[in-house]
This record gives structure tokens, sequence and C-alpha cells, in this order.
């Protein structure tokens, strides 16, 4: 028991130290940008994900491993030393915040610790690259190796590996930076709000935290974590708006090294952002200030998006292999001839949500008070019923030209494909629920139009005028 | 928020969270019962063994034992042997450390694999689709296929040819096969056979996607069924066995690894 007791331990405090370091550093960058810092939730998923993005780096490249744990070590290391200069205040979770959700973070853990990774091929995809790099076996070589999709991006299993490879712990704890993650993400929306004071809004977010919840996110696989991570980024914009779009957008490109879908994941994410206020477009133009931050965001973008096929090129893996053979479409006759699958992509779609209803009926019932005559929809709820419709698009898209059995691949790959989106499903929930529950003089983010420049300038630059860190 | 109703929310929330556990439980109850067991809780070792087993259904247990043996007289730390499943390939190497991940022919490890598994058996039988077409889905992997039986009604052709295709997008058959029905006995219902000289290789299941074969020849089929062998032992020579698992070497090896089996056996006692 003490021995367990001590894995959970480090796992846990490794898990934490590595990335909220590296966060530290994004908490740094952002403010000496003028921007809000991030709140300690968002701060551990940049981290992580800076993390994981290192070494993907770093061991695609052929740098030796020596050289990555030192680079992410001292990442890390100056990160927290320079939150210690700066005098980072120590933000301290409330007591309503932290207790709800401790059973979930104990029983995670434990999970975490407890549970081996199963050796089913979802499983075994990822696993299997934790322990190419415990050996840092080239990627050049993963090929030859036999594993499972070769050709996937490796995002999060970098991240699993460096937990469990610095703290010396068995593989499966390193996966409790998946739950982390999982957790942070309700943090950060929980911090977005922090002045409602709303009962009800509490509770509704203690009950999502639970809803969403589900093994899935902790066991290895990565649609748990690009759910949370596509959350994150959803809720990135929401915080840092267009004035974050310089360093949002190559972060939303981020999510292309953790799963393949990632990349259209981003790209619905911005496309949303910026199609949700099309209004803007005209000022971006003559603005050089917009101009650039756009033009930043773009180019950042891009590249994030061209690193994994670039690095594939450069060791000896086929980029345009996505998945197999599953979308080596012949014909557009073979498309044409698939359309008659969208009954029974409609049905699948209709009988998941149906099975999932604690999601489902608040989601619809937060659509309906949103489009009802007269109530105006703000442009952060318009951006993230933008993406889960979107999202929906691009998942019946999916299923319409896959080449796999079409039932056996609508089967397997559907309720993973979906789960995807619920975290953004939530955000509009929650979005919708708070501006409904909270007080007015309780809001901490403007929404309506604001007339003078003035009052437009503090919107533009939210940073700290609009919004205080609590945690 | 005053302090009571931070208290009253907390306590609420917790409330919430067990009710979701409690409602959550039943369905991993099975699966983590042995959690309240002390030895389960304090050793990594009796969990791994737990899930997968000493021999089924991953063979943790025997593959430690093997994998220590062979790792005495294979300098190359990354080598281990050929690894056969019943079902699917379960990759059982990666519970190790350091996980060995280039597959060394000479020395094969069967895992939940009986005595049936290494002979042919029935695959099993095809359905008749309303195109005419028969199908055979495949639930696990046979390194072999060996034969065909068809059960016809004969009548006054001459030939009875069998194609088989890997999956309905094929247009391509794998296997082409004719029968000359004019040597049969007799007219009337017979069973036929097709028999793979050499047998067809790597007959794997791919995704739950039939097999397809179509038959020709102008007679009324009733059955089609396929026979198989899971793994092909065609050059192994069995040296260790421990209810379903065993340890085979490859006949042009035998010499290298006799100190394998040695110490396999010395395991046993």
């Amino acid at each position: 028991m003490i021995e367990l007791a001590r894995i959970a331990l480090v796992a846990s405090v490794v898990a934490l130290i590595g990335p909220l370091g590296v966060g530290c550093l994004w908490a740094t960058a952002l403010t000496y940008r003028g921007e809000s810092e991030p709140t300690l939730g968002m701060n551990y998923w940049l981290g992580l994900m800076s993390v994981g993005a290192l070494i993907l780096l770093g061991h695609g490249l052929g740098i030796s491993q020596t050289l990555v744990v030192l680079l992410v070590g001292s990442t890390s290391a100056a990160g927290w030393i320079l939150c210690l200069l700066r005098k980072y205040k120590q933000t301290r979770a409330g007591l309503t915040t932290v207790l709800p959700l401790l059973p979930l973070a104990m029983a995670g853990i434990g999970y975490c610790v407890l549970d081996p990774v199963q050796m089913w091929d979802s499983y075994l995809i990822w696993l299997a690259r934790v322990r190419l790099l415990e050996q840092w076996t080239p990627l050049a070589r993963f090929r030859d190796l036999g594993i499972i999709y070769p050709e996937y991006p490796y995002l999060g299993s970098a991240a699993w590996w460096w937990t469990e490879w610095t703290g010396r712990v068995p593989v499966e704890s390193g996966r409790v930076i998946f739950l982390f993650t999982y957790l942070a993400f309700f943090l950060a929306v929980l911090a977005r709000h922090e002045q409602t004071t709303s009962i009800r809004v509490r509770l509704l977010w203690v009950f999502f935290a639970y809803a969403c919840f589900s093994l899935e996110i902790i066991n290895g696989y990565q649609d748990g974590f690009l759910m949370a991570s596509a959350g994150m980024v959803a809720l990135a914009f929401l915080q840092w708006e267009d004035r974050g779009a310089a360093w949002i957008m190559p972060l939303a490109a981020g999510l292309s090294l953790i799963k393949t879908e990632g990349a259209i994941l981003s790209l619905i994410l911005v496309f949303c952002w910026f199609g949700s206020k099309l209004s803007r477009v005209p000022t971006v133009q003559p603005n050089r200030l917009d101009r650039h931050v756009l033009l930043l965001g773009a180019v950042g973008f891009v590249s994030i998006l061209a690193i994994w096929p670039w690095l594939q090129l450069r060791n000896g893996l086929d980029p345009v292999n996505v998945q197999g053979a599953a979308f080596r479409i012949r014909s557009i006759g073979i498309v044409v001839s698939q359309l008659d699958r969208f009954p029974t992509i409609l049905r699948a779609i209709g009988l998941y949500y149906a099975q999932r209803p604690w999601i489902t009926l608040p989601f619809l019932a937060a659509v309906a008070v949103s489009l009802v005559p007269g109530e105006r929809l703000d442009r952060q709820r318009r951006f993230l019923l933008g993406f889960v419709a979107l999202h929906l698009l691009f998942v019946m898209t999916i299923f319409w030209l896959t080449q796999e059995p079409f039932e056996w691949h609508l089967g397997a790959a559907l309720p993973r494909l979906l789960s995807q989106g619920t975290l953004v499903m939530f955000l509009f929930v929650f979005e919708t629920a708070t501006l409904w529950w909270t007080p007015i003089e309780h809001m901490s983010i403007a929404r309506q139009p604001v007339p003078s420049p003035q009052r437009f300038a503090e919107v533009v630059h939210t940073g700290r005028a609009q919004t205080k860190r609590t945690f | 928020m005053s302090l009571w109703r931070r208290w009253a929310v907390a306590g609420i929330a917790i409330a919430l969270g067990l009710v979701a556990a409690i409602r959550l439980s039943p369905k991993v109850s099975d699966r983590y019962k042995p959690l309240l067991s002390s030895a389960f809780l304090s050793s990594r070792e009796q969990r791994l063994i737990h899930f997968f087993g000493e021999c089924e259904p991953a063979g943790y247990g025997y593959l430690k034992r093997v994998l220590t043996a062979y790792s005495r007289i294979e300098p190359n730390p990354l080598k281990r042997p050929v690894i056969r499943y019943r079902d699917y390939n379960r990759r059982s190497e990666y519970l190790f450390e350091p996980t060995r991940f280039e597959a060394d022919p000479s020395v094969l490890v069967g895992v939940w694999l009986a005595e049936s598994d290494l002979r042919e058996q029935e695959i099993g039988s095809a359905t008749r689709g309303a195109d005419g077409l028969w199908r055979i889905a495949v639930d696990r992997n046979f390194d072999l296929l060996t034969r065909v039986e068809v059960e016809a009604e004969t009548g006054r052709a001459q030939h009875l040819r069998l194609q088989l295709y890997r999956s309905e997008r094929d247009s391509t058959p794998v296997w082409t096969s004719t029968v000359d029905v004019a040597t049969a006995e007799r007219v009337g219902r017979q069973t036929l056979q097709f028999v793979a000289t050499p047998p067809l290789r790597e007959f794997r299941y791919g995704l739950v996607e039939p097999f397809v074969f179509r038959v020709d020849g102008g007679f009324s089929v009733d059955r089609v069924t396929a026979y198989g062998v899971v793994v092909d032992m065609q050059g192994y020579r069995v040296v260790h066995r421990e209810g379903d698992c065993f340890t085979a070497v490859e006949d042009d090896h035998s010499d290298r690894w006799t100190q394998l089996s040695h110490e396999l056996e010395g395991s046993n006692d």
C-alpha cells in the first residue's frame, strides 16, 4: 500500500511540476505582451502541450534523448524561476472549487496507478510510442517494428513518457496527465466565471465535471485528451479573443500533433472563431495591429500544422497515408454511391446522443433559449455553436467517405469521434447558463456591444481590465 | 459567497459526485473486485497476472519466464520471440521493460493456444447472400486456409469453379480452384473438396470484413465450409508446454536454443 501511495504521489507531482513550469513561461510571455494571465488550469494545459511538442519535435528531429530531457527540464525550471522572480502570486483554488473535484481526482489517480494499460489496439497505438520513446527509437524505424499505425502523431504519448520516465514510475501511472488535463479544463472554465456567485452555475459545473468524465479519458487512448484540448482552445478564444490569435491559432494547430483528426478540429475552431464575427473583417485590413496579429497567427498555425507531415517526410514515412487505406478513394463514383449511408449515420448519431441525455438535453435547452426570437446570440456562443455543427458535419463526412467496412467503422469510431466535441457542447451550455443565472453586476465578461471607443478598447484589450486571475 | 454557502455547495457537490460514482460502480465492479485484496494493491506483479494471466488471455506469467531465459542467450536487448495468440495480436511484449520490439522468428511462443489450434480445423461455414455470393466472417486469425468443402446437388455440368476474394470490394480473386465433377462417383448431393496447394497464407480476419466465395458451375450449392490452421507450426518443434502456452524453436536453430528449453523445464519445478 505504501508503495502504491508513493507511486501515486510521485506520478502526480511529476505530472504537475514539469508542465506547470513551462506553463509559467507562457504566463510570463503573455503578461509581457500585455495580455491577461492564464489561469492555473490553462497554465497546466499550455505547459503540457509544450512539453509534449518539444519532445515530439526533438525526437522526430533525431536529437539525443539527453539533450531533449535537458531542454524540457531547463525550460520548466526557467519557468518556475521566472514565476518566483516576478513574485507570481500563488493562486489558491477555493474550497468550493477543489472539494467537489477531489473524489474524481483521487479515483482517477487510483485508476491510473492500479489498472495496467489494456492490450487492445486502441490503447496499444499510444503505449507503443511511450515504449519506443523509453528507448528513444528513431521515428524512421517506427514503420519497421510492426507497431499499429506508425503514421500517427504522438504528442500525448510524449508527455505521458515524460511523466513516467522522469518519475521512474510504472508506465501506466504516467496517464495521470490526461486526468489532470481534464480537471484543468474544468478549473479553467470556472476561473473564467470567477465572479459568478450563482449556486446553480456552480452545481451545473460540478455536475458536468462528473457527467462528462469517462475512463476513456484516462485509460491511455487519446480522444479524451483531444476532447479536453479542443475545449481548452475554445476556452482560450473565449478568454483572449481576437487579440490572442497570434498564439492561440498555432496552439490550436497543436491539436494535429495529438491525433490526425486534431488538424481538422483546429481548422474548425479557427474558422468558427473568425467566422463568428464577420462584421469585423472590414476593420482588420486598415488596422495594422489587427493585421499583424492575424498574419502572425496564420503563419504560426500553418507552421505547426506542417510539423508532423514534415517530420514524417524527414523520417521516411508517407504523410499522405492518413489512416491506412481508410480514405483512399479510387473514384468520385464511389463517393456518390456511398451517399445512401447518410440515414444510417444520422441514426447512429441520434442514438449516441439519445444515450447521453445529460449532455444532449442541456445542450438542446441551451440552443432553444439562445435562439428564441428577441434573444441575441453573442459571438462566444455563435463560435461554440458553429463548432458543434461543423464538427458534426466532419464526423458525418468521415463515415460517408470511409473505405473501411462501413458498419464496423461506424460502430468502432463514431462514439469516440463525437466525444471530441463534448466539452465544447458543455461550454455552450455553461456560457448560456451563466448568462441566464448570473446577475448582470456579477458578470466578469463584457458581451454586449460597447458604443464608446474607450469602452471598445477595454473590451478588445480584455486583459486585466476585464478578467482577474484566481488560480 | 458566505462561508456557509460555500460549505453547502461543496457538500451538495460531493454528494453529487458520490451518487455519480455509485451509479457508475456496477459497470466496473467485476473487473475491480480484486482491488479489495491487499495483495493486489501492494504488488504490480499481482495486478499484471490478474489482468493478463499466467497463460490466458495474454500470457504475462509465461512470457516473463520465457523472456528471462531468452535474454540469457540472445545478447540483443531488442529481440524477442515471435508471440502468437489464439485470437488477435495482444502485443504482450509492451508489458515488459525494456520492450523488445524486434521479433526473432527462430523462437515462437504460443499463448492460450490449444493443440487443436496447431492442426487443421473448421474456420466456419459461409452464408449465402441475395446476390448468390457466399460470405464468411472470420473472427480470429488463421495462418493457413487449407481447403474448402462445397456441398452441392450435382447435375449435368462438368466443372465447378470456386473463387475466393479477400473482401467485397476486391475485383480480383486471391484463389481460384476448379473441380472436375465428372470424376464424381454419382449424380446427386455430394461434397466436393477444393484443396489449396500450397495452402493460402495469412488468412486474417481483417476488421470483420467477410471473405467472399463465388461458386460457378450451374449447381445448386447448399453449403460452403472453409478449413484452416490457426498457427502454422511447419518448421518449428515445440520444446516446452505449460497448459495452453508453449515455446517452439525453429528446426534449423534447435541447437542454439537447447539451453532455453532446459531453463523452461527447470522453471516448472
